[in-house]
């Protein structure tokens, strides 16, 4: 479709009937065009489109969301219902919008504030095309990384403990064959803690 | 019961143990009040083969103790047994069928009701533990409810320490409901059977108040100036906060920092960086305040130090009360308290001099006799520290070593204790000589006090700090030797902190006690409470139960009068509550370890369910990206399950904040980059366990129940730890140097455990992983020491 080949364009395509929206003056970071033939609120790129809606608004106008949907249709892959948390005991409200926006195949984001849904829209734009290492955990391979990794992986133990537990045995061999006792006299690390750490080298690698 | 070898019950405890016979009841004890003789007894009683006695969640000092006993006990007719993961669950049910007591987690025992490997019906009674923390959600619910619904004859008994919880909020009244419990029995210090027999076999008290110097005195007023402000503050930018908050008696108590920030989570997001620094900050000046009283001048003066604005790290972040007179005058107070040419002129602190006193009493009272036991108690492992450089060095000298250590990085102050061989004894002497006959204990809630007490078999007992718990434990353990003499130095400042909170801290319990008291008195007990006959609600399951009515629920129970929904849920998140209100809002649960997803609702939809912490800690580790690959490749409908948590109230700002750029860093970029991979992935986001029960039964309106034999097969090929390993331990390996998800194994199958790589010599490691580098790798880790990055300041 026409539609779709001008969305790949490097701005965010804002729908005119948005505009006033308190969010827009937020959108500080991508380039932003409006136009008045767009089915969506916002085209955030080639597939990815979102339809804005604040709780505050659904509950005057119940029947809003509905016909927008419907003219929706099936268009674009990645479709973003995003919600603006804007009314106290939105519990309700949200849970028939989640049943709402899993039948129309639709993802939902929650934002609490102008910003945070300004900076939803921004992401979405901006990642259009990025490679999803951020998300698989790129390692630390320093040796404080490994160690970081290595010592919190055990439940309960965090950066601090990671720390204490160096300063006070020197070499890794050493917090690894420490006795309970001694692991347990160290501040931030209490009985059960010390025994967590204690049981978790000695347990065998195999099921029996 | 008769025999020497045992210890005889104080009458109190003859009392509580008839209590616990003819009733399902709640027990509370006062701080320090002990109950293990009590229930090594009771427990003794159901030690035969007949009988199936359930101790869920025992504390886990006190459960090896009463195992130990029990064991011993010749009154037991079996032996007490631990049920753990390590018995194969086909082995279950004999276990369970042996009878007798047996202790186990609350996450067994909930999964073996679930999965009927428990005959529940043969159960002749469950114990539990820390019963003030028992909610409508909590794990001890669960299991009350299964146990209840299928048993009509056991027993349920339960015990709490903390009057004060249960005080809160009909926090007791809950409790009861919830584990069916009509009676409450409550043991408080005043109760007529307890202060008679601590009357009866006293302890010999001498009682220090000692003063303040002039000094601590104005620099105590500066702290209490300085709360003061802060909290003027923090009340102009929160207003509608409980002025509870703002009266500075409160908070010098001890809890005062959780109790404010617990308030505060629900609107932390909405709270400017200022208020947030302030609430910080009170933090700080109330640490201070216990600082002044345990430190000695120099160490104080150094943390006030450390405080002062020094221009970089605080220019962008200035605090207000930095700059108020009063913190003026707390600098050049600490300062001068410091400032002499010799050691000499420096201020000592007063307890110190007190203790002086005492050791030499204590000396000059045993000259001939033979040596008897001091202990002293203390609130921190630096006071001891001090103390023991104090008895070693006496304190001048005590003094001038600190005022050099201060110059050097702080290392010198640790190397007090023997490094290596740290055995029991060198915790408790703090490397002092065996010949002083002095012992420490540092302020910690031993569960098994009374017994470290006895091993450490004190005679004089120096109160370093007061402390309830600690006093409480002195008297009941007097009351248990009958004959020894045992003398206490209550050590406290005279109008100090201290004094206030220990005074705070006895009122309160005692308000706890009389209120529910009061409750007890006038409290309704329906007659079905026990859930022995009749309907009790609790019982009973379906949508009606939950918090959101749903108006098709009627419908819906009478359509599964019978069979209701079923789900299956992954065994690992049976720690949190929302298994037990899904069941409880009417759906069968089936546990099973899944390794995609935590719920599958229908042969479709898989959830995988995150805590906001989750949440953060998945995302960045790249689990969950793992975990929505799995999930998007396997099912129809795959959704990521958000469940914010009611105390911290619903929005992700409050553990993200909105930055002005887009940065890969902030949690909202991230599910959008989650999103975008994403595209089938769907996103709930509920408020609560029971939001989120409310959406399950919505999304398995008129579906299908799932198919567990095609979910076990799923389960299998894509695994990434194999099913022959420990997962938790195996994941642990996966993150040392040299080690990967391809060669794991090597190691896995060689090696017992992580101790034993540790030992092993570069060559075998290269050898067993078939790869030089990454055996060199792996043995540079454990061996290698790395230089330390020079102390900031």
């Amino acid at each position: 479709k026409a539609e779709i080949s001008q969305n790949s364009s490097a701005a965010v395509i804002v729908s005119t009937r948005q505009r006033g929206n308190p969010l827009l003056p937020h959108m500080r970071n991508v380039i932003v065009t409006y136009r008045d033939d767009i089915l969506p609120d916002y085209v955030l790129g080639a597939n990815t489109c979102a339809i804005f809606l604040s709780l505050k608004y659904h509950r005057l106008h119940p029947d809003y969301i509905y016909e927008r949907l419907r003219q929706l249709g099936k268009g674009y892959i990645v479709r973003i219902l995003l919600l603006q948390v804007d009314i106290p005991d939105s519990a309700i409200c949200i849970e028939e919008l989640t049943k709402v926006a899993l039948l129309s195949s639709l993802t939902l984001m929650l934002a609490w504030s102008p910003a945070e849904a300004a900076r939803y829209l921004e992401a979405f734009k901006i990642y259009e095309n990025k490679p999803p290492e951020v998300l698989q955990g790129i390692k630390d391979t320093s040796y404080q990384g490994h160690l970081n990794g290595f010592l919190t992986s055990i439940r309960g133990v965090n950066k601090t403990d990671v720390a204490r537990l160096k300063s006070e045995f020197g070499t890794v061999k050493d917090i690894v064959q420490a006795d309970k006792g001694r692991l347990s006299a160290l501040p931030g690390i209490g009985e059960k803690k010390a025994g967590r750490i204690h049981e978790l080298f000695r347990q065998p690698f195999r099921n029996l | 019961m008769s025999t020497d070898s045992k210890t005889s019950l104080l009458s109190y405890e003859k009392q509580a143990l008839m209590d616990l016979l003819t009733d399902d009841c709640l027990v509370v004890l006062g701080e320090g009040i002990t109950y293990q003789n009590i229930l090594l007894s009771y427990l003794e009683s159901y030690s035969d083969p007949g009988t199936l006695l359930l101790a869920v969640e025992c504390p886990e000092e006190m459960e090896e103790w009463l195992l130990e006993r029990l064991t011993l006990s010749e009154t037991a007719v079996v032996p007490p047994k631990k049920v753990t993961s390590e018995i194969h669950v086909e082995k279950r049910t004999d276990h369970y069928l042996q009878g007798g007591v047996q202790f186990i987690s609350k996450r067994i025992l909930v999964i073996d009701l679930l999965c009927k490997r428990i005959p529940t019906e043969l159960i002749t009674g469950i114990v539990f533990f820390n019963a003030h923390y028992v909610r409508d959600t909590s794990i001890e619910t669960f299991i009350s409810r299964l146990y209840r619904t299928d048993n009509k004859t056991g027993f349920i008994k339960a015990f709490s320490t903390n009057p004060i919880q249960l005080n809160k909020v009909n926090q007791a009244e809950t409790c009861m409901r919830h584990l069916f419990l009509p009676r409450i029995h409550l043991w408080p210090r005043f109760h007529a059977n307890i202060s008679e027999c601590i009357e009866k076999h006293k302890c010999e008290v001498v009682e220090l108040h000692i003063p303040l110097t002039d000094v601590m005195k104005n620099l105590q007023m500066c702290i209490i100036d300085l709360l003061h402000f802060c909290m003027k503050e923090v009340k102009k930018h929160i207003p509608s906060l409980d002025s509870d908050f703002f009266v500075v008696e409160n908070a010098v108590g001890k809890d005062y920092f959780r109790s404010l920030k617990k308030v505060l989570n629900p609107i932390w997001s909405h709270l400017g960086p200022n208020t947030k620094q302030l609430v910080q900050d009170i933090k700080i000046i109330s640490q201070l305040n216990n600082q002044l009283l345990q430190c000695s001048a120099v160490r104080f003066y150094e943390v006030v130090h450390k405080l002062k604005p020094t221009g970089a790290s605080r220019s962008s972040n200035v605090c207000l009360w930095m700059f108020t007179e009063a913190f003026g005058r707390l600098l050049s107070l600490s300062k001068e308290r410091v400032e002499q040419k010799e050691a000499e002129k420096i201020e000592l602190s007063p307890k110190w001099e007190a203790i002086q006193e005492i050791l030499s009493e204590i000396k000059a009272e045993n000259k001939n006799g033979p040596p008897k036991n001091t202990l002293f108690c203390v609130s921190s492992y630096a006071t001891a520290k001090q103390i023991v450089k104090f008895i070693k060095y006496g304190e001048v000298s005590t003094l001038a070593e600190e005022l050099l250590s201060t110059q050097r990085p702080q290392k010198d102050l640790q190397a007090d204790i023997p490094p290596s061989e740290e055995t029991e004894d060198s915790r408790t002497t703090f490397g002092l000589e065996e010949s002083h006959n002095i012992r420490f204990l540092v302020e910690k809630k031993y569960t098994m006090i009374q017994e470290y007490l006895t091993s450490l078999n004190p005679t004089y007992v120096i109160l370093h700090d007061p402390d309830l718990f600690m006093v409480r434990s002195l008297e009941m353990f007097r009351c248990r030797r009958p004959g020894k003499p045992l003398r206490i130095y209550f050590l406290v400042y005279d109008n100090s902190i201290e004094e206030q909170r220990y005074l705070t801290q006895l009122s309160e319990e005692k308000k706890a006690f009389e209120q529910l008291i009061m409750m007890k008195g006038n409290m309704t007990v329906y007659t079905d409470q026990d859930g022995r006959e009749g309907t009790n609600a609790m019982l009973e399951r379906g949508h009606q139960g939950l918090k959101f009515k749903d108006l098709e629920s009627q419908d819906s129970r009478q359509n599964h009068a019978k069979s209701f929904p079923k789900v299956v849920v992954d065994m690992r998140d049976f720690r949190s509550s929302l298994p037990s209100i899904l069941h409880k809002s009417g759906m069968d649960l089936i546990p099973k370890t899944i390794e995609i997803g935590d719920y599958i609702l229908t042969p479709d939809i898989c959830i995988e369910r995150k805590s906001i912490v989750d949440l953060i800690g998945s995302l960045a580790s790249g689990r969950l990206f793992q975990q929505c690959q799995a999930m998007c490749n396997t099912y129809k409908h795959p959704m990521l399950l958000i469940e914010f948590d009611e105390a911290n109230g619903f929005s992700l700002q409050n553990y993200s904040g909105v930055t002005d750029a887009v940065v890969t860093s902030s949690l909202q970029t991230q599910l959008t980059l989650i999103t975008l991979h994403f595209p089938k992935l769907r996103m709930i986001w509920s408020q609560s366990e029971y939001t989120t029960a409310s959406i399950f039964h919505e999304l398995k309106k008129g579906k299908e129940d799932p198919d567990v034999g095609a979910i076990e097969t799923v389960s299998k090929e894509s695994s990434i730890i194999s099913s022959e390993f420990n997962h938790s331990v195996v994941n642990t390996l996966l993150q040392l140097p040299g080690v990967t998800s391809k060669n794991y194994f090597l190691l896995a199958r060689k090696f017992a455990n992580i101790l034993e790589i540790s030992k092993t010599s570069q060559e075998r490691l290269s050898e067993v992983l078939q790869n030089k580098e990454e055996g060199r790798a792996l043995f540079e880790f454990f061996n290698q020491v790395e230089n330390k990055s020079k102390p900031d300041d």
